[in-house]
């Protein structure tokens, strides 16, 4: 046998006593902490038992193990470590701290000194090898034997060690009633950060081997007051409270024959908002959802469509200047698509969308209306494209006809260039425009009209015409004065689209006439003539409609 | 004749002595313990398997491991008791150590008789204190506790050293490494010896005692 195959061979031994090493010491550090005392009989007949040492397997850990390893037929194990198994405390109030990690690594070779301690392992083999004085194949052998029984020590330090640390106090204590101790086996770095201030590291053995040096240690807590907040003061401090996404989708699922009409209409715009959060979260990448709505849950009538899932940048104070965040809304309407600024402006209504049930019925009622005329307007081209979307989604809603609404609005990138298509309707959606809160006389309602005579570009004259036709064919059936103002939405929405570029330009301006704005009323009036809106009258009719209905 | 030497020291009352001793001297001894060699040639054998027990003291708040071996278990206890009654005795003066040798024996030539070479000491010092109440007596507990433990991972610590342990002789020369009397584990040869005088230095009065035994025994 040659040289290289003698070590290839011997590399191969090492491997398989790694792997067992691992496979046993999860098996120590877990058993350990079931809580009870554990005694293993000897057996001196020479069992088959790894490294000497009697250690049952439980085939639950065995298999944690082997699925965290997950190691493939011709994969090493030498590739899969640091394994690490950590046992964590949790109360039956659903506290949860990490106790302890222990962990077993395998450093490069070129990062051992093995002079000294190889050298005395090397002697003790060909001392072995004497002993024994067969020839040279058993001499790796009596190698991989030495580091064989060094294992087998490692292995009972370990034993010896999962009993001082104070976790095992804590598993020997543990009870239902008051809290359990639980196992997570994992290849990765261990984990300390999890362990508190002043965690201690105690390394259990090192072995240094040909593939590496063998490292097996432990690091545990020391600080063991389970306060309830830390746990929450860790999360908000990262952003990390995780908001189920389908938060409102339950309410708006459970539809019953009575309030159907209002809910799928909710259950459209809460997609709608939806989409323009999964567009958004696409375009930033690392917008995460934050439940503070829990405790606000939807009152019976509200208008789910008014709800909205909360991103950290809701959280973000506005600064100077003060109503910058109406603006923020409309810059990521321009980076993502124009769902979000609904987003934006219904970040008001979280509040009075509770109260505001009058006002709901009767938007449902127009959209509903609405609905009819709008779905002759409908391409089928649109409505495909938003199937697509919510394919993408993996959205479980079954979707009422009326989902078909909103597939202008997701359309509308494709209706960008200038063409004379029939426009889509928005109605709905602008709806969405209104401040549940404003009242005619409030300021706020100054500023929403304004926001909304800023945001939507004139419409097209061509648009005109065809928005008269719809209006005319709504009225009709409209009891309220809402119909100018929802026949007025498409056109203007699609035209803000249309014009997008042009007021990114002029958003810098906007921040700072908003703030000149807030002191000065005339300079209001000059802003908005600044902006030349041509069809302000119509916007204007269409705003005042719209706070009718709010009210 | 240079043995590895770790001297622990510690303090505690009376009734905690046994335990505190036996938790470091099983903890080495579980280390030092090998499966029972089965030879089928001079050179071959078969290593056996060792078990191990969970033991919880009563005095100290503290849990060890030990190899499952009833008859090396009752020889640990029964030197360490013998030990710790002489240290709280009434001639005491609460002050002793106990130390737990590894050694090797080495033939010679037939007038002298065997020789022991030690190459690994493991010592420990005691002092004892009385506690005046339970409070200070339930902090103690906990002291000793925190104290075994430091002493448990720096023993652990060291047998994961490299350091010289008698290397595994043929069949026939097993029991000059090995004590072979354990029916179910094979642990090298080790004896205890202790010493309870007060003195500051028992140590070397008592080898030199044990020195001049020796050339007698001889």
């Amino acid at each position: 046998m040659s040289a290289a195959q003698r070590l290839n061979a011997a590399e191969k031994d090492l491997e398989k006593f790694i792997k067992f090493l691992a496979l046993k010491s999860t098996q120590v550090v877990v058993q350990s902490r079931l809580g009870e005392k554990i005694q293993t009989q000897c057996n001196p007949l020479a069992g088959n038992d790894w490294f000497n040492i009697v250690v049952q397997d439980h085939p639950e850990v065995m298999e944690e193990t082997k699925r965290a390893l997950a190691l493939k037929p011709s994969e090493s194990i030498l590739q899969r470590l640091p394994l690490c198994v950590e046992i964590s405390l949790k109360t039956t109030e659903g506290d949860q701290m990490v106790l302890e990690v222990w962990s077993l690594d395998l450093l490069q070779p070129a990062a051992n000194g093995t002079t000294a301690n190889g050298g005395a392992t090397n002697a003790r083999d060909d001392s072995k090898a004497d002993i024994n004085g067969i020839n040279g194949e058993s001499q790796t052998l009596k190698a991989s034997h030495a580091i064989y029984s060094r294992m087998g020590i490692m292995l009972k330090s370990l034993i010896s060690l999962t009993r001082t640390t104070p976790a095992y106090k804590l598993s020997r204590r543990q009870c239902p009633e008051s809290y359990g101790i639980f196992y997570r086996i994992y290849v990765d770095r261990p984990k300390v950060h999890t362990l508190g201030e002043g965690h201690k590291n105690v390394k259990i053995g090192q072995l240094h081997t040909i593939v590496g040096s063998l490292v097996m240690s432990v690091a545990y807590r020391t600080k063991m007051t389970i306060s309830p907040t830390t746990a929450q003061a860790h999360q908000t401090e990262n952003n990390i409270i995780m908001l189920k996404s389908d938060h409102f989708r339950p309410a708006t699922d459970a539809s019953s024959p009575n309030t159907q009409q209002m809910q799928t209409h909710a259950t459209a715009v809460a997609k709608k908002l939806g989409l323009g959060g999964l567009n958004a979260a696409l375009g930033s990448g690392e917008r995460r959802c934050i439940d503070i709505e829990k405790p606000l849950r939807p009152g019976a009538f509200t208008d789910m469509g008014k709800l909205r899932q909360y991103t950290e940048d809701d959280f973000v104070l506005p600064e100077t200047p003060p109503f910058e965040w109406l603006l923020r809304g409309r810059q990521r309407h321009e980076s993502t698509g124009s769902g979000c600024s609904v987003e934006s402006l219904n970040r008001l209504d979280n509040v009075a969308s509770v109260v505001s049930n009058n006002m709901n019925n009767n938007n449902n009622h127009t959209a509903n209306n609405f609905n009819h005329s709008q779905n002759l307007n409908n391409n089928s081209t649109g409505f495909k494209s938003f199937e697509k979307q919510q394919a993408t989604n993996g959205g479980a809603n079954s979707f009422s006809p009326i989902k078909s609404l909103l597939i202008p609005a997701t359309a509308y990138r494709h209706h960008s260039e200038p063409a004379l298509e029939p426009p889509p309707d928005d109605d709905n959606l602008l709806k969405e425009l209104h401040f549940p809160f404003a009242s005619p006389t409030s300021h706020v309602n100054d500023l929403a009209k304004f926001y909304r005579e800023c945001y939507h570009a004139p419409p097209l004259r061509g648009l005109n015409e065809l928005q008269a036709e719809i209006s005319s064919s709504s009225s009709s059936t409209t009891p309220a004065s809402s119909s100018s103002v929802a026949a007025c939405g498409p056109t203007a929405a699609a035209a803000a689209v249309a014009t997008s570029a042009a007021d990114a330009s002029a958003l810098d301006d906007l921040s700072r006439q908003l703030e000149q704005f807030e002191t000065s009323l005339e300079d209001y009036d000059k802003l908005v003539s600044q902006f030349g809106l041509t069809g302000s009258s119509s916007s204007g009719s269409r705003s005042s409609g719209g706070l009718q209905m709010s009210n | 004749m240079n043995a590895r030497s770790q001297v622990f020291d510690l303090t505690m009352e009376g009734l905690q002595v046994d335990e505190a001793v036996t938790t470091i001297f099983q903890t080495v001894l579980f280390h030092r313990c090998l499966g029972k060699f089965m030879y089928t040639g001079d050179a071959q054998y078969s290593i056996g398997t060792v078990g191990y027990t969970d033991v919880d003291c009563n005095f100290i708040d503290f849990t060890y491991v030990c190899c499952t071996s009833d008859s090396l278990t009752h020889k640990v206890k029964r030197a360490i008791n013998l030990f710790s009654e002489k240290l709280r005795s009434n001639e005491s003066c609460g002050s002793g150590q106990i130390s737990l040798e590894f050694f090797q024996k080495k033939k010679n030539r037939w007038p002298f008789s065997q020789e022991s070479i030690p190459w690994e000491v493991w010592t420990v010092h005691l002092d004892l204190i009385k506690h005046e109440n339970e409070d200070e007596r339930q902090l103690c507990r906990e002291n000793v506790s925190d104290l075994l433990t430091e002493k448990v991972i720096y023993i652990t610590e060291l047998m994961n050293r490299h350091d010289y342990v008698p290397k595994t002789p043929s069949q026939s020369e097993l029991d000059l490494i090995f004590d072979t009397s354990f029916p179910d584990v094979q642990p090298y040869l080790f004896k205890f010896d202790y010493s309870t005088s007060g003195s500051a230095a028992p140590s070397m009065g008592n080898a030199m005692k044990k020195i001049i035994k020796e050339t007698l025994a001889m």
